[in-house]
């Protein structure tokens, strides 16, 4: 990959490790992990249960602190950043798209939507119509009045990733994102990440499923706490 | 302003939870108000029993196991030598006989005694007229005041101020007429239903002039017993130690019922107390039940970059709103149950609606119930939000 001056790189990790301290034992979960993503990619990490794939996407979506190393986001250092900088950052620069959907139940959609940018302070009227704006771009604008149990999965799922682009964050961080929907509406959930990939959004999915990773140009796999293998797929250059 | 505006979207959002968490704050508060209230207004209703209570008199008559001695009788005179004692304002000659009186074509039987010009010396306050002047106890002058009964029942139908009556024998003019006394006072005050200067009683209603009792009006109620005790002396000195005498007055009886009214109050406050504690219990359940989903609605706001100071902040606004209006609510409601009983039920043991002192009862009932909603609605905020939002997320 191209070294590109550091105000180009969305992620940019260096030998970043993990222990867990349970009591008197110590489990290390990472040994190590550096890698950088360029603005604008389309990452898919891999890994089986236990190759610290769920302790990268916390570091990465800045829900967890490494024990040792830096982490570099949108080009500031947020590998030491206490509890409530860490929420900052989230608020700020990371969008999250959540296997279980994660709305807030009996809120319905444009509330849903909007909720990032009521801690973000704007007004209540501003939140409501930007919200809205967010809504139209997953193709949900008839849908801002309803409930999360009135929608369907693959429509929740799409509210979801509303929310997580409303503050226009850096990084689209996606966890398993259509792991409880059916193969069809997956796809529909998938081709959404292709369409904002091609917008050039930056967009990170975590995920076990072979299918789901080839849609991102580069795959980066895990195995006990290691990158075992980093590579660029593109099958739009293989096709030729 | 957010902060409130969102609270009441979540609020309105749960609208389960949220009239749950209400319902038990109003029965809590409602419940606790009109207890307290009722216990007042009971309290308060059977000290109304007692309202006819003068402290500022007591009796002296002579201690006799084998019935009264002429001897033992005091004349005007001897009294007179009483009225030097400290803190005694009048000693009177007392005793009140049964009489048929007469005013107009009505007739009665009524009681009939001696007063000064005090108004301590009546029983009740006065409704019509005048009290009896210093001049006319001094004169012996032949005036009256009656009491309420005694004015119905010589007068039935219109006023009788101004009217002549025949007490007895004695023809007296009528110069006041008292309140009614509340219904079940009883009356404690030595009142009579025809009251005559003690001068003119002394006259023409004494056998011989002399009398067995002194009726005794004194400044400070702190002293009394040392007044009995003074003037107890001062009659068996004055009966060169033949005759000892003995006391009565209202001050006892008032120890009593003080006694009791404690009782009563502390009863009332422990009941209070047991439903102030019971309805707290009731509205932390409903608060801890929403933990689990509540704690992944907290990992969810943080997720999305909500701090722990504005989950925090968010969560005690929903129960300070929930808190505001259920115990306002609360209040209303207990307020309203509590009068409406008083002045129903209570009312009819006391004759007069008591006044209740509910605002101690409304300000110790909210300020728990409030204690409670806000520690309970944002202790749950206070967990979550320190939790790792993933763990918050996979809360169960």
């Amino acid at each position: 990959m191209n070294e590109r001056d550091g105000g180009q790189r969305a992620i940019e990790l260096r030998e970043i490790t993990k222990v867990y301290a349970n009591g008197a034992l110590r489990v290390p979960a990472l040994h190590g992990i550096s890698f950088v993503i360029e603005r604008g990619e389309y990452v898919a990490i891999m890994g089986p249960s236990g190759s610290g794939k769920s302790t990268l996407m916390n570091l990465i979506g800045c829900l967890d602190s490494p024990t040792s190393g830096t982490y570099l986001l949108d080009g500031v250092d947020v590998s030491k950043l206490d509890d409530n900088a860490l929420a900052a950052v989230r608020l700020r620069k990371m969008g999250f798209v959540f296997q279980g959907f994660n709305l807030l139940a009996r809120t319905d959609a444009l509330r849903n939507v909007a909720l990032p940018l009521f801690y973000a302070g704007l007004p209540a009227r501003q939140r409501l119509a930007l919200a809205q704006l967010a809504l139209e771009q997953v193709g949900l604008g008839d849908r801002s009045r309803h409930q999360p149990s009135q929608l369907s999965g693959g429509e929740q799922q799409r509210v979801a990733v509303a929310r997580a682009l409303i503050n226009d964050p850096a990084v689209l961080l996606a966890d398993e994102p259509t792991g409880n929907l059916d193969s069809k509406t997956g796809e529909e959930i998938m081709a959404l990440f292709s369409k904002l990939h091609e917008s050039g959004r930056t967009i990170v999915v975590v995920t076990h499923d072979e299918q789901i990773a080839l849609n991102a140009r580069r795959v980066i796999r895990l195995r006990d706490g290691l990158v075992v293998s980093d590579t660029i797929c593109d099958f739009f250059a293989l096709r030729g | 302003m957010n902060y409130l505006i969102e609270a009441l979207a979540t609020l309105s959002a749960n609208r389960l939870r949220t009239a749950l968490s209400m319902a038990g704050l109003i029965v809590g508060v409602s419940a606790v108000i009109a207890i307290q209230i009722l216990g007042h207004a009971m309290t308060g209703a059977t000290t109304g029993i007692f309202q006819g209570f003068s402290n500022y008199t007591f009796l002296v008559y002579p201690n006799s196991r084998n019935g009264f001695n002429q001897q033992q009788a005091v004349s005007l005179a001897e009294i007179d030598r009483l009225q030097s004692i400290s803190n005694i304002r009048l000693a009177i000659p007392y005793s009140q006989p049964t009489l048929l009186a007469r005013a107009g074509h009505n007739t009665a039987q009524v009681s009939v005694g001696p007063t000064g010009a005090q108004p301590e010396f009546f029983s009740q306050p006065l409704a019509q007229g005048r009290l009896i002047s210093q001049e006319e106890v001094d004169d012996g002058a032949r005036v009256c005041v009656l009491s309420a009964n005694g004015a119905a029942q010589l007068e039935p139908s219109g006023s009788i101020l101004g009217a002549t009556v025949r007490a007895g024998s004695l023809p007296c003019r009528v110069v006041g007429v008292l309140e009614k006394p509340p219904t079940g006072a009883q009356n404690f005050n030595f009142g009579s239903d025809v009251y005559l200067p003690y001068t003119t009683f002394e006259r023409h209603f004494l056998p011989a002039r002399k009398s067995y009792q002194i009726l005794v009006l004194i400044a400070d109620i702190g002293q009394i017993a040392t007044t009995e005790d003074a003037v107890k002396s001062a009659l068996q000195q004055l009966k060169n130690g033949k005759f000892s005498y003995q006391t009565f007055d209202n001050f006892f009886l008032a120890q009593l019922a003080a006694r009791i009214f404690n009782g009563l109050t502390l009863v009332v406050g422990v009941i209070a107390g047991i439903s102030l504690v019971v309805s707290g219990i009731g509205i932390m359940n409903i608060l801890l039940v929403s933990v689990t989903e509540r704690t992944r609605e907290i990992g969810i706001r943080k997720a999305i970059g909500a701090r722990r100071g504005q989950v925090l902040a968010q969560f005690f606004f929903e129960a300070a709103i929930l808190t505001f209006a259920g115990c306002g609510l609360g209040t209303l409601v207990g307020i309203a149950i509590g009068w409406w009983i008083n002045t129903q039920y209570i009312v009819k043991i006391s004759g007069v609606i008591v006044p209740v002192p509910w605002l101690s009862s409304v300000v110790l009932a909210t300020l728990f119930a409030a204690a409670i909603t806000l520690a309970f609605g944002t202790y749950p905020a206070y967990r979550a939000a320190g939790l790792n939002p993933i763990e918050a997320l996979r809360y169960e």
